[in-house]
């Protein structure tokens, strides 16, 4: 049963939270390149390399704020789900009141033999 | 006789904080980085994809079908895609390989060519062993002796081949692995090599060279040394001024050095105890160098700083110097644990470097050598400095035979110091602590980062920012 999205907003963070720690990773890693005391063709192309993956970390970190934005618009699209369903329940309700029904309280079922 | 004047940009500087060995480490640890970057990628990587698992989203999929369904693509794609995670932790993981096997390459490299060189020259001097034998084998021990101790005085009265070991400082690191395989030779260490064998026989079977051990043979004549006596020099103590630098550290050795000329004052050391603003304590010792190079074996007599010593530390034998070094220690009240500073010229940077490496009660954290043979102690403890200043021409520490290990801890510092107005440039010259009391002032004044590092190294140990110091000095002999 779905009663709201706190916990895929809370998703959404996380993930946003992992692509800063990766953003942080390609500063923390070209830093480290440039600081080692290391010259010649060898280094230099050390260092190429670790620019091209720093470049491959901003990329990847902009997919996973990608994807953290993709579960925010699918928390957004539930909770237009759960406005509507909710809508249509209490239209239900007046409904049934203006016909001066009363709803039975639906009895408890068993469990059926696939559930257990 | 002062110098014209050795300043910053005149140092050449090897090992240290910018040393290769530093480098090499600095690559190593810069693969450990990537490798350690990989691993997290990869932990963050199943984290995400634990995210895409969530019951609540998984539970929701009935209510948004298709915005789900492009959540999870992203979070899987993040992951496995092309600009995901996993490949990123691939690409690091392969960059860290390739950095190690580069410092593996370079390193082998090194230690292949430095081992080359060494193998040729031992080779060379045992193929020449029967020759000396045949036409001068009285020379040749005589020049192996002169050139495994310190010729200084031995070869005075040879100008023109002062003038060109002076000339051609290169050639003697080589020149002494080639006399240390004749003495193998001659001593039956090794056998002798046919003229055949420094051919195809270099490379299928090579010989170690061992200028420790062949110095050993020659210290043999000398026997062990005897326990040495330590008497004060009361005459000597005192409160000096705090160091400020290495020029500063050189001037006092300088200082003590010039009173072992004193009437019976050979053998002098001091003890310097330096307080701090905290209070603690820590001690700078002064070594000075040889005293009497012309003692045979069978006329060895108190001075301690003799030519049998020289040989005792080439072949890393206990010395009479080295344990008076330590009584004196005693008497002047260092504790264990305070941090020590020893500096020496000549055989008292020898020594130095012998007490540093070897086991005593004491906390030696840091030597300052000047004009002294090094390479003889390959290996210290890693919280043990060495600063070791050469001055070019100077042949002295140059009778290890080899280069002066090249690690972070280890720096050696190459000048060319001028020669004075109305000066020689010989061996005793060239071999002056005055030239090294300069360089000293200069390493204080210099940028390279090998040298910041160890000057910041001995600040932090207090050995340079003292309020007070008290001398005591005493007199070593055996």
């Amino acid at each position: 049963v779905v009663e709201g999205t706190d916990g895929i907003r809370a998703l959404a963070r996380r993930v946003r939270a992992h692509a800063a720690e990766t953003e942080a990773d390609a500063a923390d890693a070209l830093a480290a390149v440039t600081a080692t005391p290391w010259r010649g063709d060898a280094a230099r192309a050390a260092e190429a390399s670790a620019r091209q993956g720093a470049a491959g970390l901003g990329r990847t970190s902009g997919a996973l704020r990608d994807a953290a934005d993709a579960l925010d618009d699918h928390a957004a699209a539930v909770d237009r789900r759960l406005a509507l369903l909710r809508a249509l329940g209490d239209r239900a309700a007046a409904y049934a009141d203006e016909l001066g029904l009363e709803l039975p309280d639906l009895p408890d079922l068993p469990d059926l033999p696939w559930s257990a | 006789v002062v110098g014209v004047g050795v300043g910053p940009g005149d140092l050449e500087v090897r090992g240290g904080a910018g040393g290769v060995a530093a480098t090499y480490a600095g690559m190593r640890g810069l693969a450990d980085a990537h490798d350690a970057l990989g691993d997290r990628l990869r932990a963050r990587g199943r984290a995400v994809l634990g995210l895409a698992g969530d019951g609540d989203l998984l539970a929701s999929a009935a209510l948004a079908p298709a915005t789900f369904a492009r959540a999870e693509a992203a979070l899987v794609a993040s992951v496995w895609g092309g600009d995901g995670l996993v490949a990123d932790a691939v690409r690091w993981e392969a960059d860290a390989l390739a950095v190690r096997a580069t410092a593996t390459g370079l390193d082998v490299t090194d230690a292949v060519a430095a081992a080359g060189v060494g193998v040729l020259a031992h080779h060379v001097g045992r193929a020449a062993a029967p020759v000396l034998v045949a036409v001068a084998p009285t020379v040749a021990a005589g020049l192996a002796v002169g050139h495994l101790t310190g010729l200084t005085e031995r070869l005075g009265a040879l100008p023109a081949l002062q003038g060109a070991v002076v000339g051609r400082p290169g050639l003697v690191e080589p020149l002494v692995v080639t006399l240390a395989g004749s003495v193998d030779a001659l001593t039956g260490r090794a056998p002798p090599l046919g003229p055949g064998l420094l051919g195809p026989g270099l490379l299928v079977a090579p010989s170690t060279p061992d200028p420790v051990g062949s110095a050993g043979v020659l210290a043999a004549p000398y026997g062990p040394d005897r326990p040495p006596r330590v008497a004060r020099r009361s005459d000597l103590d005192g409160p000096v001024a705090p160091p400020r630098g290495v020029g500063d550290l050189l001037d006092d050795l300088g200082a003590v050095a010039a009173r072992s000329d004193d009437a019976d004052g050979s053998g002098t050391v001091a003890v310097d105890t330096l307080v701090g603003a905290d209070g603690g304590r820590r001690h700078v010792v002064h070594l000075p160098g040889t005293d009497d190079m012309r003692t045979p074996p069978w006329g060895q007599d108190g001075d301690v700083r003799d030519l049998g010593t020289n040989l005792r530390l080439m072949a890393r034998e206990p010395t009479a110097y080295g344990a008076g070094v330590l009584e004196a220690m005693r008497q002047a009240g260092v504790r264990p644990g305070e941090p020590v500073l020893l500096t020496g010229h000549s055989q008292g940077g020898m020594q130095a470097v012998a007490l540093a490496a070897d086991d005593s009660p004491y906390d030696v954290r840091q030597v300052v050598t000047a004009g002294s043979p090094t390479a003889q102690v390959p290996t210290l403890d890693d919280d043990v400095s060495v600063l070791a200043l050469e001055n070019r021409g100077d042949v002295v520490p140059l009778l290890d035979g080899a280069p002066n290990p090249d690690t972070p801890h280890r720096v050696t510092v190459t000048f060319d110091a001028p020669v004075a107005d109305g000066d020689v440039a010989d061996l005793g010259e060239r071999h002056r602590l005055g030239h090294y009391r300069e360089a000293g002032d200069a390493v204080d004044g210099s940028a390279d980062p090998s040298l910041v590092a160890q000057r910041e190294q001995m600040r932090e140990l207090g050995f340079l920012d003292a309020e007070t110091a008290e001398r005591r000095a005493f007199r070593v002999t055996r």
